[in-house]
């Protein structure tokens, strides 16, 4: 794929008319976040949004190689796609659940496919939301990366009114969804 | 007295030879092998009979002639034996010991009686008698039990033919035991009168049960007519695959005429359906059947001889079969029967042509909703790529852009966001479709919920139009799943709006009733023809208009409104005046503890 190539090059971190935040962890280094989405445009967009807020991004394209970056350095939080290449993003989770330096980093599921079933797998597997990419807004997606960080630095409130959306959805541990 | 008796026993007597008469002719018109033994069982009671009335009329024709209608009499019994054998089988050996025992009484009997003609019969002579009505008797007596036991779960016109057969046989073995009881001294006229009578009964109910007629076989059928109808219904419109309706089909076809087998066949000439007989077997008896052809009743071989009813089934991809095999106690296929079954043909033939079309909608159905489904989910992503880079511009986060390039962006985000909202009716159409839907209720007032809904539809007013709510002062308790009645609320005012261009108010109001808390909708809008209002919640049931035309729509938001209503166990409903606006009232059920 090309697109990515015709993408503006993205700008350094920490830039733009003041609404992008620095976050550190005290020593001076931003969040790292491991991304691992197969979707290549998508991640590039993500990668360009987060480091925009102020996080540093890896991308993995697929599961196995993203679960081997996450073994050789842990990241301080995964987002992580379901739907993907080599390694299923809930092998991945299990994966992740029965290493010990892997069990810390707090991981958010990030995918376009919100069934039931699926939903409640992946939080069962001890993901701390199950978010819908596409009802899932810039400055939504960054507030919840800081909520979950371990050491969460002060909390920025987005920009964005909120606009009448035929519905959004967003599944947190807290609030699963009920069988109806 | 006695000349009643005189009479009686004449009639009683050409009963018997009347029934053997008849049974015989039934039996030449319809050659079957088990059916023969029960012909032969009753034909040779007839002999008897007949026999008997010689003896009266010709005097004594000596011991030869008496000691052949005892072999005779056995002879009947051993082929009720064989009858019963042929419907519930007995182990070869016992038959045989059967045959010797029968032989070895009759042999006993000739060598006692033999020649003792005339006078009072002397105690041996007696026993002898009571030794041949013992070992009848005995052979009768079992396939009588066996019958009755039988019939209990077998369809109404067997049914009425096994009991039949058990009563006359039963009434038989009464009056010989009577007879050899009393064959010592002379009996009371009153307990001859008694016998008399049981033995005229007892001859038509053999009749009926080796033959019954038309009348008596519908009357049998009768209560399972109705049963019968309420089968055809649920054939006709509930059976989701031809299979199925084959199957349904045939188990009726069978009962219908007391068959104990059959078999339908598809117009390539594939079983579709088989009871009784295996696939196998109704494989091979579908090719000796060949075409279907005038006469209905076919022979066919299979181990033994049986009588099939062939009907055409003539569906729209060509001929297919339904097949009736008779069994033992199937009454002999008349005109009745293969007319009934023919009626029944048109209903198989209906039925299975039904659904064809059933299946193929239901593929069709299937494929459309995957295709809903795989197209909405795949379009989410372009949609997160597009409105991710769209927000990132609108920060500035992708560096400064032009002030004319800038004048665009909200409409891009705007057209972006429509897009999305499109989707996610697709995707949740979809899901509704599959019946992955699931509801996520938690407890909330509707008062907030619809307060939210109007502040964020605030965005689509223009100047021209005035947005009111109207809430009771106390709670509306209601145990919803919150963002799905949120964005049926937030439908029904983008669409009061939407369908207001000329402006007006649209009011908003919560109210609670005796059960259901209700949100009502109204606008000074465009309206909707009366006649056309169960059109707006069906699925893409948009009303386009002259004036509507412009108007960007799914046809799917009132659709998938009313069906999450109903989700709920609530409901969506909708009055308009054209021209003067529309009013949409949304119910969805209140908290228990609020009915109290």
């Amino acid at each position: 794929m090309t697109i990515s190539a015709l993408l503006p090059p993205i700008p350094p971190t920490g830039l733009a008319r003041g609404q992008t935040f620095r976050l550190d962890d005290g020593a001076g280094r931003p969040p790292r976040i491991l991304m691992i989405e197969d979707d290549h445009t998508i991640a590039t967009m993500y990668r360009c949004q987060l480091q925009a807020d102020g996080f540093e991004v890896r991308l993995a394209t697929d599961g196995a190689y993203g679960l081997h970056l996450a073994q050789a350095d842990p990241p301080d939080l995964v987002l992580l796609d379901v739907r993907i290449s080599k390694l299923d993003g809930i092998e991945v989770l299990k994966t992740m659940r029965t290493d010990p330096r892997l069990v810390a980093p707090p991981v958010l599921i990030l995918s376009n496919y919100s069934n039931g079933a699926m939903v409640r797998e992946g939080l069962a597997l001890g993901a701390r939301e199950y978010l819908v990419k596409s009802q899932t807004t810039h400055s939504e997606l960054a507030e919840k990366i800081r909520s979950h960080l371990p050491h969460p630095a002060e909390s920025c409130s987005g920009s964005g009114g909120t606009r009448l959306r035929w519905r959004r959805r967003a599944f947190s541990r807290r609030r699963q969804p009920v069988q109806g | 007295m006695t000349g009643v008796l005189q009479v009686l026993q004449y009639a009683a007597s050409l009963v018997f030879v009347l029934l053997g008469l008849l049974t015989l002719r039934d039996f030449l018109r319809h050659r079957e092998r088990s059916r023969g033994f029960l012909a032969l069982a009753i034909g040779l009671l007839g002999v008897v009979s007949l026999g008997g009335l010689v003896q009266r009329f010709t005097g004594s024709l000596g011991a030869p002639f008496q000691d052949l209608l005892v072999v005779v009499l056995l002879a009947s019994g051993y082929a009720l034996l064989l009858f019963r054998s042929s419907f519930i089988p007995v182990a070869p050996r016992t038959q045989w010991i059967t045959l010797g025992g029968l032989i070895l009484v009759a042999g006993v009997y000739i060598v006692l009686y033999g020649g003792g003609g005339g006078g009072s019969p002397s105690s041996l002579q007696a026993g002898a008698t009571a030794l041949v009505v013992g070992a009848w008797s005995a052979c009768v007596a079992e396939p009588i039990v066996r019958f009755w036991i039988a019939s209990s779960d077998k369809p109404a016109v067997q049914r009425g033919r096994l009991r039949s057969l058990s009563v006359g046989f039963g009434s038989l073995v009464v009056i010989l035991i009577f007879a050899a009881l009393g064959s010592g001294a002379p009996r009371p006229p009153v307990a001859q009168l008694f016998t008399q009578l049981v033995a005229l009964l007892a001859a038509p109910l053999l009749y009926l049960a080796f033959s019954p007629p038309r009348w008596l076989r519908r009357e049998w059928a009768y209560p399972e007519e109705q049963e019968y109808r309420d089968a055809v219904r649920e054939l006709l419109l509930f059976s989701p695959t031809r299979q199925r309706v084959a199957e349904r089909a045939l188990e009726w076809a069978i009962r219908f005429v007391g068959a104990d087998a059959g078999f339908i066949a598809d117009a390539d000439g594939s079983v579709l359906a088989a009871s009784g007989i295996d696939e196998s077997q109704a494989e091979r008896l579908q090719g000796q059947l060949g075409a279907p052809s005038d006469d209905p009743t076919h022979r066919i071989h299979d181990g033994q001889q049986q009588t099939a009813v062939v009907i055409p089934l003539p569906l729209s991809t060509g001929t297919g079969v339904l097949a009736v095999i008779a069994g033992a106690f199937t009454p002999f296929f008349g005109s009745d029967e293969v007319g009934r079954l023919t009626g029944y043909a048109a209903n198989i033939t209906a039925g299975l042509d039904r659904a064809v079309l059933t299946e193929r909608i239901a593929a069709l159905e299937r494929t459309k909703t995957e295709f809903l489904n795989l197209a909405s989910h795949e379009l989410r992503g372009p949609i997160t790529v597009i409105r991710g880079y769209l927000s990132m511009l609108d920060r500035g986060s992708l560096g400064e852009i032009p002030e004319q390039a800038r004048k665009a962006l909200p409409v891009l985000t705007a057209k972006a966001d429509e897009m999305n909202g499109l989707v996610e009716q697709m995707i949740e159409a979809a899901r509704l479709e599959d019946g992955r839907l699931e509801l996520s209720t938690r407890r909330a007032d509707l008062r907030e919920v619809v307060r939210l809904a109007i502040e964020m539809a605030q965005p689509l007013t223009d100047s021209t139009h005035a947005l009111v709510f109207d809430s009771p002062d106390i709670e509306v308790p209601v145990m919803i799943d919150v963002e799905r009645i949120s964005t049926v609320v937030g439908n029904l005012l983008s669409n009061a709006i939407k369908y207001s261009p000329a402006g007006g108010s649209v009011t908003c109001s919560v109210a609670l009733e005796d059960h259901v808390g209700k949100v009502v909708v109204t606008d000074q809008g465009v309206g909707i023809p009366a006649d056309r209002i169960d059109c707006l919640f069906t699925r893409f049931g948009r009303i386009v208009t002259p004036e509507t035309s412009h108007i960007p729509g799914t046809g799917l938001g009132l659709y998938l409104s009313r069906e999450l209503a109903r989700l709920h166990g609530g409901d969506l409903t909708a009055t308009s005046i054209q021209g003067q606006g529309s009013t949409f009232t949304l119910a969805v059920p209140l908290m228990e503890e609020a009915r109290a």
